[in-house]
């Protein structure tokens, strides 16, 4: 009944879950081998005692002898239920091991570091060689194991991407290494496993794996400078922006918003979600979350921006075209 | 009930009357005297007092037992709405019947009452209420203890409600994690509500642990050794040993936590040198044993009930009982696997998934010891039996679930993930609920003298076992599909909603359930059909009394001379003469004062006949004096606080006030007639071990300290921190040969008064109190002369506490001597009975060893700590 | 006052020490090793060599074969007495010193064999790294 709900999940989906039964990389597959190991062993044990328990309570009786029944029962007891458990233990014990070693040692290509610093709710993502940063969607080069730092500005959070690997701890005062590699390029879903507060719920983030070439373009655009805006409206949305307290939080590079409280925006325009993943990256929804994040996010540190609707227009304009 | 029984009798245990039939339905049992005038006396003695202050100092166990029992399940109830407005906000993504708020402060509201205030305090009112029935005796060893705990439960469970009245509901979770939990991300009062409401909570069961340990030990029929003492016995003394470790350890992390929040130290905070990894440490120190300490009492149930609906006397019993043990102590050893995701390293996760896995055996052992029994047995199919039925499939998949995350790389994926949930809800519900359930059909009738309704009670098992099932399997799906915990909502598109539609339709019909069976309790209480003994032919003591269970339990207490001794023993009263004579003649006297036995540990022979405590009002004036301190401290208004002090003390003194009975020659000739000891003033054993079991307390206490100590310590490279001087050593030179004095001192005071040299004593007390009072001296000097204070960094915090807590030790020590010195003056000692000043000499020879573990601590730790 | 003390039972305190050795024994060993895998790790003690192991390696070993030796020689007295106290107890009633040297025999073995278990992980290759 398990399998074939699980093969019902795992196959013809039209919405699309960040399954760990559906692994994209070394680790979430390894470990998804020791699933499906853990499954059938753990099926097997079951219905063996299930048809024991069924025997046991509906065969026809006989009248038997206490002392008999103590004798043979110990027996049953010491070879079904010690020895038998011990060796089927024994044998999962050495599957674990055998998996831990081989996920904790990936095999490195090349050094490629991205440091991930979660904070109430959102991701703050930085590529110490590149010097990029940016939050909330991780691209990587598909193909090849990543090396990432977790750590945490305020509370524990823990970084999980189902699909791709384990999950991690992120905990304030330390900085913890997380190997994970996408094998083919994708999108993939990532979010908070860790309890983290009220907004916990909507604290999620994409890893966005690409092809080698495609990675080093994306990584060019990213080191560049917000360009400056060059139609009318998006000046005066460049205006607007400088002026109203969104600098306080928020940075765009060359520019004297320099904020650090919230994501950097200087590519903003460039990312696929807004609010750590929660809604698409679209004018609409933009508009909808500048005037009032707490519809969205209730509890987000953001606080409503009170604009007119003139300016909030000349305000998309222009964080339309931070690329 | 109408099927005979095919038992035989064992064979190897021929008894005198070796008989297959049981005591049969209706006739009057044994240990209820024929003479009902004897009946009424002894009614007299031990009956509560009446009235409405008489419900205040009530304290027989049957009224305890059900009162905790009957809170508790309202708890069960409550917790149980929560989980249905959560499973109303999950039906459908993006749903906004109720905010995150108060989604957050649901669901740890839910999994706290659960946890704290429903399966731990049910499983000790089940054994408050049992265990001197199923033991064969008239009581457990402190009745005013279980006064306390019950008082302590309920107004604890009250004051963490009433954050519901405050608008500051707890919402970190029921495992409340630093930094969240800690003063900069939770100001205000959510989780002082938490941290204090369910410490009083904790107190209560402490106590009633420590009470449960002592009667499994040494309060038992004569003739139930080890051998004879049913399973439910074993698994209550695991428990209430393990609940000692775990309890204490969730208290000092509550305390530390506490004083983060409150006086400004940093033992959490990583910004001044605390670690958050340390709370998770003893959170789960205390947690996974926890789990244990619900999940041991409930198999023990089973392992009762089995056997008697089974007509067959449980098959391996040894196996069980070295599965119970070893259960026990592997609990212990598990708690990392709550971590594997925190960035330890992995031999220490390695290390603890062994046990997670091979803890699997004793399960193992278990299951096949329950089933092998229904194999030989035959089975009727009562209510009670379904639910035995139920917890088997349901428990075995959560087992299996259980090894799953035990495995550490798995773990990885689905630890804090809807598997996890479905997981722990099948081993919670499956392997504690339904033996609640289970328990509750079978000893009913002992509670209320009537039984349960069977046929509402077949539907309340079918719809509970549905329901729970609909519930909970599509969890495993959905967090294998990559569903985290304690979202609030979830996206649409992304495959989650099918499955949490099941699930909460699968909620109600478990409600339902739940609510058939509150249906069946008033229904059954009013119309259920009356029995007046043993309705199952069951085995064991608790069916050899009258029912409902009368408060002196047994006029004649029981001789044990098998494991099964209703099955075995044609007379349960029947056994070797001089005991027989000392048993009936104790049935007709003390009958001015409330007497119980008690036996040796291992082979049960009497010992003593000595006075349990009678009704009192001080164990609820210090339960009150208590809850005041706490909810005062939630304010943090301090003069309340303060006098909470006082009403804390005022009772504690109060209730161990001696009310001194003179022994006359009466008891003398008893002794020399029976050849046993006879104490009017309480018993020296029982005094013995509870001291022993404070002393415990204390060790773990220091304990933790000392781990929490080097935790933080080792984490640092330099140690003091931020430029602190190294302690200095000749005060605590000084202070070591003081405790080392006070304890010579106790040692000496209580040889001259165990030769009735009351003077002697009296200086030997005098001097351990200056003694005592210099080491307390050293330790204020110390900090008051060291120039930083416990706020400024970890090391502080940890210095400050440390000794504060020392200091603490010392005092109470100090107080206990005070109040021995002071009646001794009331002429309450003798070389007979002085056992205030034996238990006293006792501390003082371990706060030897409290001492050099806590200063050694404090003051060598820094010398030897590489600083690189 | 006729009798002072209740009478002992018969080698008591060896049973009880029987009957609680593997598990006590386990506890002691699983924190000492607990405590020497995680401080050790914290405080680099995995690059501090001992015959050419780590002294983290080298003190997991050697605690694993002390007490898994201890814990394996009791559990051999407890099960060598239990099968002696069976043969001479045939005619009575299970006795209660033969019913606690089972129990010790049965917890001695199995703590045994997960203290021999414990040890398994110290082959790791990287046993102080994370994921």
């Amino acid at each position: 009944m398990l399998a074939i709900a699980l093969l019902l999940a795992g196959c013809g989906d039209a919405a699309y879950a960040p399954s760990t039964l559906s692994p994209q990389g070394f680790g979430a597959a390894r470990i998804a081998d020791l699933w499906w190991f853990l499954l059938a062993l753990g099926g097997a044990v079951f219905i063996a005692v299930m048809v024991y328990l069924a025997i046991a309570l509906f065969r026809p009786r006989k009248p038997g002898d206490n002392a008999k029944n103590q004798r043979n029962g110990s027996r049953v007891i010491l070879f079904a239920g010690i020895i038998a458990p011990a060796i089927i233990l024994f044998v999962v014990f050495g599957f674990t091991v055998s998996t831990l070693n081989a996920i904790s040692t990936p095999s490195i290509s090349r050094e490629f570091t991205i440091h991930v610093v979660a904070q109430q709710w959102w991701w703050e993502v930085r590529y110490p060689y590149q010097q990029i940063e940016t939050a909330n969607e991780i691209h990587i080069p598909a193909g090849e194991p990543v090396r990432f730092l977790l750590s945490s500005e305020d509370v524990i959070h823990s970084f999980w991407v189902p699909e791709l690997q384990g999950k991690l701890d992120m905990v304030p005062g330390k900085t913890h290494e997380l190997w994970l590699q996408a094998d083919q390029p994708g999108v993939y879903i990532g979010q908070c496993a860790e309890f983290c507060g009220i907004q916990h719920a909507k604290m999620r983030f994409i890893i966005v794996a690409e092809p080698p070439e495609e990675f080093e373009r994306w990584v060019a655009e990213q080191r560049q400078p917000a360009s400056e805006p060059s139609e009318s409206l998006a000046l005066r949305g460049q205006q607007v922006f400088l002026s109203s307290t969104c600098i306080n939080c928020h940075a765009v590079a060359g520019t004297n918003a320099t904020g650090d409280l919230g994501p950097d925006l200087t590519h903003l325009a460039s990312r696929r979600t807004l609010a750590a993943a929660t809604i698409a990256n679209n004018r609409g929804n933009l508009g909808g979350w500048i005037a009032d994040p707490q519809h969205i996010k209730p509890g987000a540190f953001m606080p409503p921006t009170p604009l007119t609707g003139p300016e909030l227009q000349a305000l998309l304009a222009y964080l339309a075209t931070l690329k | 009930m109408t099927q005979d029984i095919a038992l035989g009798p064992s064979s190897k245990n021929p008894d005198e009357h070796p008989s297959s039939t049981p005591v049969p339905v209706g006739d009057r049992p044994h240990t209820i005297s024929p003479d009902e005038d004897l009946n009424e006396r002894l009614e007299k003695i031990w009956a509560d007092p009446p009235g409405f202050y008489g419900w205040f100092k009530a304290l027989q166990n049957d009224a305890l037992g059900g009162r905790i029992m009957s809170t508790a399940f309202t708890f069960f109830l409550i917790g149980g709405v929560t989980a249905l407005l959560m499973r109303m906000q999950l039906i459908r993504p993006e749903n906004t019947f109720l905010s995150p708020q108060r989604y957050n402060e649901l669901f740890t509201m839910h999994g706290s009452t659960m946890m704290y205030l429903f399966a731990v305090p049910m499983l000790e009112g089940f054994a408050i209420f049992l265990l001197p029935f199923i033991l064969g005796n008239r009581e457990m060893p402190f009745p005013r203890l279980g006064q306390f705990s019950f008082f302590t439960f309920i107004l604890g469970g009250i004051l963490f409600y009433s954050s519901f009245i405050f608008g500051a509901v707890p919402d970190a979770g029921w495992f409340a994690y630093v930094p969240l939990s800690g003063p900069e991300y939770s100001p205000g009062l959510p989780l002082d509500f938490w941290l204090l409401g369910l410490g009083v909570a904790e107190i209560a069961a402490i106590a009633a642990g420590a009470e449960i340990t002592i009667a499994i030990l040494r309060m038992r029929a004569p003739g139930m050794s080890l051998v004879r003492m049913p399973v439910i016995a074993w698994a209550y003394l695991i428990t209430a040993v393990a609940i000692l470790f775990a309890f204490t350890t969730l208290l000092i992390a509550s305390l530390l936590l506490e004083l983060d929040r409150k006086m400004g130290t940093q033992f959490f905070n990583p910004a001044a040198g605390g670690s958050a990894i340390l709370w998770q440490h003893l959170f789960w120190i205390f947690g996974h044993p926890e789990v244990y300490i619900q999940f041991i009492p409930a198999t023990g149930m089973i392992s009762m009930i089995v056997p008697v609906f089974a007509r067959h006397r449980l098959v391996g019993y040894s196996y069980v009982v070295i599965a119970l043990l070893a259960t026990g102590f592997l609990s212990f050893a598990l708690w990392v696997h709550h971590m594997f995701t925190a960035g330890l390293p992995q031999i220490t996760m390695s290390f603890f998934s062994v046990a997670s896995i091979m803890i699997g055996v004793p399960a193992g052992i278990q299951i096949f010891a329950w089933v092998t029994t229904i194999f030989f047995g035959r089975p009727v199919w009562t209510t009670s039996f379904y639910f035995v039925v139920g917890f088997l499939v349901t428990f075995i998949l959560g087992g299996i679930s259980g090894i799953m995350v035990g495995v550490v790389p798995f773990n990885w994926q689905v630890h804090d993930s809807y598997f996890v949930v479905a997981h722990f809800h099948y081993v919670l519900i499956g392997g504690v609920t339904f033996p609640i359930f289970a328990a509750l059909y079978y000893w009913m009738p002992l509670f209320t003298g009537r039984l349960l309704n069977e046929r509402l009670g077949k539907w309340n098992f079918w719809l509970f076992f549905i329901g729970f099932h609909v519930t909970f399997f599509p969890m495993h799906i959905v967090g294998l599909l990559g569903m985290p915990r304690r979202v609030y909502t979830y996206q649409e598109q992304i495959g989650w909603d099918i499955y949490n539609q099941i699930s909460t339709v699968g909620s109600f019909i478990l409600a339902i359930g739940v609510l058939l069976f509150v249906i069946n309790v008033f229904y059954s209480r009013q119309r259920g059909e009356k029995v007046d003994s043993n309705p199952w032919q069951a085995d064991s003591l608790e069916w050899a009394t009258s029912i409902p269970a009368p408060n002196y339990g047994f006029s004649e207490l029981p001789i044990v001379r098998s494991r099964h001794p209703l099955w075995d023993q044609k007379d349960v009263r029947d056994g070797e003469a001089p005991l027989k004579r000392m048993l009936q003649a104790l049935s007709g006297w003390p009958l001015t004062w409330r007497a119980a036995l008690t036996t040796s540990a291992l082979e049960a022979r009497p010992t003593e006949i000595f006075r349990v405590s009678g009704p009192s009002i001080w164990p609820v004036v210090t339960a009150v004096g208590l809850i005041v301190i706490f909810a005062a401290e939630i304010f943090t208004f301090r003069i309340l606080v303060f006098s909470g002090v006082i009403g804390v003390i005022v009772g504690l003194v109060g209730w161990h006030w001696p009310d001194h009975i003179e022994t006359t020659e009466r008891e003398l000739e008893f002794e020399r007639e029976h050849n046993i000891l006879v104490y009017p003033n309480g018993s020296p054993t029982i005094s013995r071990w509870s001291m022993g079991i404070i002393v415990l307390l204390v060790a773990t206490c220091t304990a933790i300290f000392v781990f929490s100590y080097f935790y933080i310590s080792l984490q640092h490279t330099v140690w003091p921190l931020a430029g602190i001087e190294r302690p200095g050593l000749l005060l605590p030179a000084i202070g070591t040969a003081a405790v080392l004095a006070t304890a010579a001192a106790m040692y000496w005071a209580n040889r001259r008064i165990t030769k009735g040299d009351v003077v002697g004593m009296r200086i030997g007390l005098a001097l351990a109190l200056i003694l005592g009072a210099v080491a307390v001296g050293t330790l204020i000097y110390d900090l008051r002369q060291v120039n930083f204070d416990h706020t400024i960094n970890a090391y502080g915090s940890l210095y400050w506490t440390l000794t504060i807590f020392l200091i603490a030790l010392l005092l109470g020590g100090m107080a206990q001597i005070l109040f021995t010195q002071i009646w001794s003056w009331f002429g309450r000692y003798s070389a007979r009975e002085h056992v205030a000043v034996d238990i006293g000499g006792f501390y003082w020879y371990a706060m030897i060893l409290f001492w050099l573990a806590l200063a050694g601590t404090v003051y060598l730790a820094p010398y030897t700590i590489l600083s690189s | 006052m006729t009798q002072t003390t209740p009478r002992r039972e018969p080698h008591s305190r060896r049973l009880w020490f029987m009957f609680l050795s593997g598990p006590v024994i386990y506890s002691v060993y699983f924190l000492v090793v607990y405590s020497l895998g995680e401080f050790g790790c914290f405080s680099g003690l995995q690059f501090v060599g001992l015959f050419g192991w780590s002294i983290i390696r080298v003190g997991v070993a050697a605690l694993t074969v002390v007490a898994a030796l201890v814990t394996f020689g009791v559990g051999f007295a407890s099960f060598r007495s239990w099968r002696r106290t069976r043969q001479e107890s045939k005619e009575h009633d299970e006795e209660n010193s033969q019913f606690m040297l089972f129990v010790a025999t049965g917890l001695n073995g199995l703590f045994t064999v997960i203290t021999l278990l414990t040890s398994v992980p110290m082959l790791l290759g990287s046993y102080c790294q994370w994921i």
